[in-house]
């Protein structure tokens, strides 16, 4: 579920636990080193814990029911900027 | 639970999305002290947290006239539910461009590529109104000028109540701060509030079976407007009454579907609507053919047009079972890459990222568009902005942005509004003196309830707040939905509704977390009551808003919103009239 948080570049900042918009992940314990996701049902997927990681630490996985649908028509249909 | 020293304000701004960042800047700028409490972080809360795909604006050099723009401008304008009150448009459109000039000096690239940029939303020979821009660092960048100008910023602070002295005016607020565990109690004096919250879309939940029903956005500015008096509107109108909602990104369905460049087709990969050789037709009469335009493809310029074509077939597609697919093979190589960076600066960044990560060959694979299952139950509705200053009803309590019941949709006009809230509000705080707000019989109440929440035991005994959420959202799809509505349902629904509040103070509160959507829960809760009570007086059909007993639209809808107020102690509904002329 959402973020996810490589433990080894982490530095401890808390800047994802501040600025998450919808408190994914909760207020921390004290001396927690890498934040805790508590909530990681009500992230929405904004992205900002993962532009304001100074270490690039963050991904985010996306829940499996929300991955997106698409479809292999196994050729290329268009014409990549060509006329018809 | 303990009760912080009061605080005190001029001008208390609550909500820091964009519209809040705006109100209290503006606030700032005409000389009030200003306090704006947000429930997260300003820094990136919000619908613009890290981005929004256009800010649609009237640039006179590019659109000539005041009145060829607002041509353009009210063709773009949805159907129901939408504001229909011409002189909000008229001020917003006035300070469109005065906006986007402040944002640019503020360090927001507004012309990315060296010029002003309309993109999406129109039709590739109709000149835009929507101005690409690059927002995905605008939060930072709002909270920062806040803070130049001394605005307080009182992070993890929601509101949760509006306070008002013996005459009805505003005097005040609650708000709990959620910055330490335990939570704590804060009421603020002040002169005048602007109401810049999010819009209760947590009424109705997500369409997604049992996942992801808990967007940030309670209510709480309709539900505590609402309560301190203010007159409601738009409530009851449910998603899709506008007919199916094309382009819905199928599972994510958050992004937008305006910033995407590429071409609906179908399996096969056959467009649902010509390009080539297409005949025009004037921007207000869709039915008058016009001159043959060539357009050989979609490009970043246009994004995806066909679906503005009128002989598009993807309606009938859909009726038929048939998947409509953005497909990207059409573009250029350089098309695609402008959409990725688009998509980075509308706040879609983590769905590039996604589909990366999924293996998602934008040549070759096509991604699914579905139409939005209507997301049934009434809309939340919000406050009635009454006139061009941002004033509610209430004497003193603004409202801006997403919250109103009468806004204009989309970034811009939200920030313009607040903009316009903050300078209104500062003006009438000049007049007022600070009152003791503490002394309402309402903080006393508030303290006791959110206490007893905190002291419920946290075990299977009582209910969590997510139980009470998820009964409420199945009351608006069952009672208040999108189905067949009639008097027996909402009268079965209200009473089921009563019965899940009678629950919700039993509720259970282990962590500041949890307070946060304890109460969160109580405004989801009032807005029900708004939407049902909305809905049992709107007896009509229209879309997908179907009245047992009434199966046409009622024309007195064309002309007035469904208002509802609090007369007598409950909710009651009658006509509010659009405000056609200025």
């Amino acid at each position: 579920m959402p973020p996810v948080i490589q433990k080894s570049r982490c530095v401890g900042c808390m800047n994802c636990v501040n600025i998450c918009p919808n408190d994914t992940f909760g207020l921390q314990k004290p001396g927690v080193k890498v934040p805790e996701v508590q909530y990681p049902k009500e992230c929405k997927h904004c992205n900002a814990c993962v532009l304001e990681c100074p270490k690039g630490a963050i991904s985010l996985r996306f829940p499996v029911p929300q991955m997106m649908v698409f479809y292999d028509p196994g050729r290329q249909t268009g014409t990549r900027g060509e006329p018809e | 639970m303990e009760v912080k020293n009061i605080l005190e304000c001029d001008v208390l701004v609550a909500g820091g999305g964009t519209a809040g960042m705006m109100a209290a800047i503006s606030a700032a700028d005409a000389g009030s002290s200003v306090i704006l409490i947000e429930k997260a972080n300003t820094r990136r809360s919000g619908a613009g947290s890290t981005g929004n795909d256009h800010f649609q604006c009237y640039i006179p050099e590019v659109h000539g006239s005041y009145d060829e723009f607002m041509k353009l401008y009210l063709h773009d304008r949805p159907g129901p539910g939408a504001c229909k009150d011409r002189d909000l448009m008229d001020a917003f459109a006035k300070e469109s461009f005065d906006v986007v000039k402040q944002w640019q000096s503020w360090g927001i690239q507004m012309m990315p590529h060296g010029k002003w940029e309309f993109t999406g939303h129109t039709l590739p020979w109709i000149l835009g109104t929507h101005l690409k821009y690059e927002g995905v660092n605008q939060k930072p960048i709002f909270t920062n000028e806040a803070r130049k100008r001394g605005v307080k910023i009182l992070n993890r602070h929601p509101l949760t109540e509006i306070l008002t002295d013996d005459d009805g005016s505003v005097c005040g607020a609650i708000a709990v701060d959620l910055s330490a565990d335990p939570p704590k109690f804060q009421v603020i004096r002040c002169k005048s509030l602007i109401l810049c919250t999010a819009k209760g879309k947590r009424l109705t939940g997500d369409n997604r079976i049992g996942w992801a029903q808990y967007g940030p956005e309670s209510g709480v500015g309709t539900a505590a407007a609402y309560r301190a008096g203010a007159r409601i509107v738009n409530a009851g109108v449910t998603g899709g009454e506008s007919g199916p909602n094309i382009g819905v990104s199928r599972y994510f369905e958050y992004g937008g579907t305006r910033t995407w460049v590429g071409v609906y087709t179908d399996i096969e990969g056959k467009p649902y609507a010509p390009i080539g050789e297409i005949t025009t037709y004037d921007v207000l009469n869709p039915k008058t053919p016009g001159e043959p335009h060539v357009i050989t493809r979609p490009g970043w310029e246009t994004g995806e047009y066909t679906q503005y074509l009128p002989e598009n077939k993807m309606k009938e597609a859909y009726a038929n079972g048939q998947p409509v697919f953005m497909n990207f093979s059409y573009n250029t190589p350089e098309d695609t890459e402008y959409m990725k960076w688009a998509l980075q600066h509308e706040g879609s960044s983590g769905i590039v990222k996604h589909l990366e990560d999924e293996g998602f060959d934008f040549d070759r694979k096509m991604l699914e568009f579905a139409t939005a299952r209507d997301v049934g139950g009434g809309r939340p509705g919000g406050p009635d902005v009454i006139n061009d200053r941002q004033e509610t009803t209430v004497a003193g309590l603004y409202a801006a942005g997403e919250c109103m019941g009468n806004n204009l949709p989309g970034l811009s006009p939200t920030a313009v509004g607040g903009r316009i809230a903050g300078r209104n509000a500062a003006k009438y705080s000049q007049t007022k003196e600070l009152q003791p707000a503490e002394e309402s019989p309402v903080v006393e109440e508030c303290l006791q309830r959110y206490s007893r929440y905190l002291a419920n035991e946290c075990s299977t005994a009582n209910p969590t707040w997510e139980e009470i959420n998820v009964a409420i959202i199945q009351v608006m799809w069952d009672y208040c939905g999108s189905g067949i509505l009639s008097d027996e349902l909402f009268d079965v629904g209200w009473q089921h509704l009563k019965r899940i509040e009678g629950k919700m103070k039993d509720m259970q509160a282990a962590a500041p977390h949890d307070l946060m959507q304890c109460l969160a829960v109580e405004d989801v809760a009032q807005n029900a009551e708004l939407a049902m009570t909305a809905g049992r007086f709107r007896k009509e059909s229209r879309g997908a808003y179907r009245y047992k007993g009434y199966p046409e639209p009622d024309p007195a809808y064309n002309s007035n919103y469904v208002a509802v107020q609090k007369i007598d102690g409950k909710p009651a509904a009658f006509l509010r009239p659009h405000r056609k002329e200025v």
